[in-house]
């Protein structure tokens, strides 16, 4: 897809929302590919983005409230201060994208692929991490209060300062993680492991 | 104000901080009580204090 065609699915969902869909057009960019493409500020609530490529795109201040995301790649992708209450990330690639101070509280992201990514002050409240790979991941002071983390793998993630109060590790893999100052009151560590 | 809190705050004033005021707000400490604050890797420039 080049850039005109870009603009024009942008500017047609623009439409699409301001006139509750009696004009324009809801963005279809499923499979798209739009890897490096700056998104930044672009309003793509509810868009349709599943497998889409977005590998190293700039959606800093992106509205992607409630878009389906699922199954995209997304890996080194700066998401920092992108709107995504409601977004759907389950199995995502978000392999070293930065996702640092993003509200995720409530949001679906599993089995999605979070290897080195930078969720350092990230509020992960009440989100479904479940299977999710968060192997080497920054979650420093990130909040992840009653968040689903069941059979994740945090493997030498870096939890130090995090808020894991009544976070659900059941089956969670904690090897080498760092858990310094970590609040881990109520978590659930039911078959966790800690070697 | 309990950490739970103050961390919401120190959040979204680095956003603030990122985005040049367009997301995020502008951290308002003003007679808040710190003394037992952890504000560990917390950038609280030009929040308000007075």
């Amino acid at each position: 897809m080049d850039l005109n065609e870009l603009n024009e699915v942008i500017r047609l969902h623009a439409l699409y929302l301001a006139s509750d869909g009696a004009e324009g057009k809801r963005a279809d960019l499923s499979g798209a590919n739009l890897s490096g493409a700056n998104l930044s500020g672009a309003n793509l609530t509810e868009a349709d983005l599943r497998g889409a490529n977005l590998t190293g795109a700039d959606l800093s201040g992106a509205d992607l409230s409630g878009a389906y995301l699922s199954g995209a790649y997304l890996s080194g992708a700066y998401l920092s201060g992108a709107y995504l209450s409601g977004v759907y990330l389950s199995d995502a690639n978000l392999r070293r994208a930065n996702l640092r101070w993003a509200d995720l509280s409530g949001v679906d992201l599993t089995g999605a692929n979070l290897r080195r990514a930078n969720l350092r002050w990230t509020d992960l409240s009440d989100a479904d991490l479940s299977d999710a790979d968060l192997s080497d991941a920054d979650l420093r002071r990130a909040n992840l209060t009653k968040a689903d983390l069941s059979d994740a793998n945090l493997t030498e993630a870096d939890l130090r300062r995090a808020n894991l109060r009544g976070a659900n590790l059941s089956g969670a893999n904690l090897s080498g993680a760092y858990l310094t100052d970590a609040d881990l009151t109520d978590a659930d560590l039911t078959g966790a492991v800690r070697s | 104000m309990d950490q739970t809190k103050l961390n919401e705050v120190i959040r979204l004033h680095a956003l603030y901080l990122a985005s040049d005021g367009a997301e995020g707000e502008r951290a308002n400490l003003s007679g808040a009580d710190l003394r037992r604050a952890d504000l560990f890797d917390a950038d609280l420039s030009g929040a308000i204090r007075s």
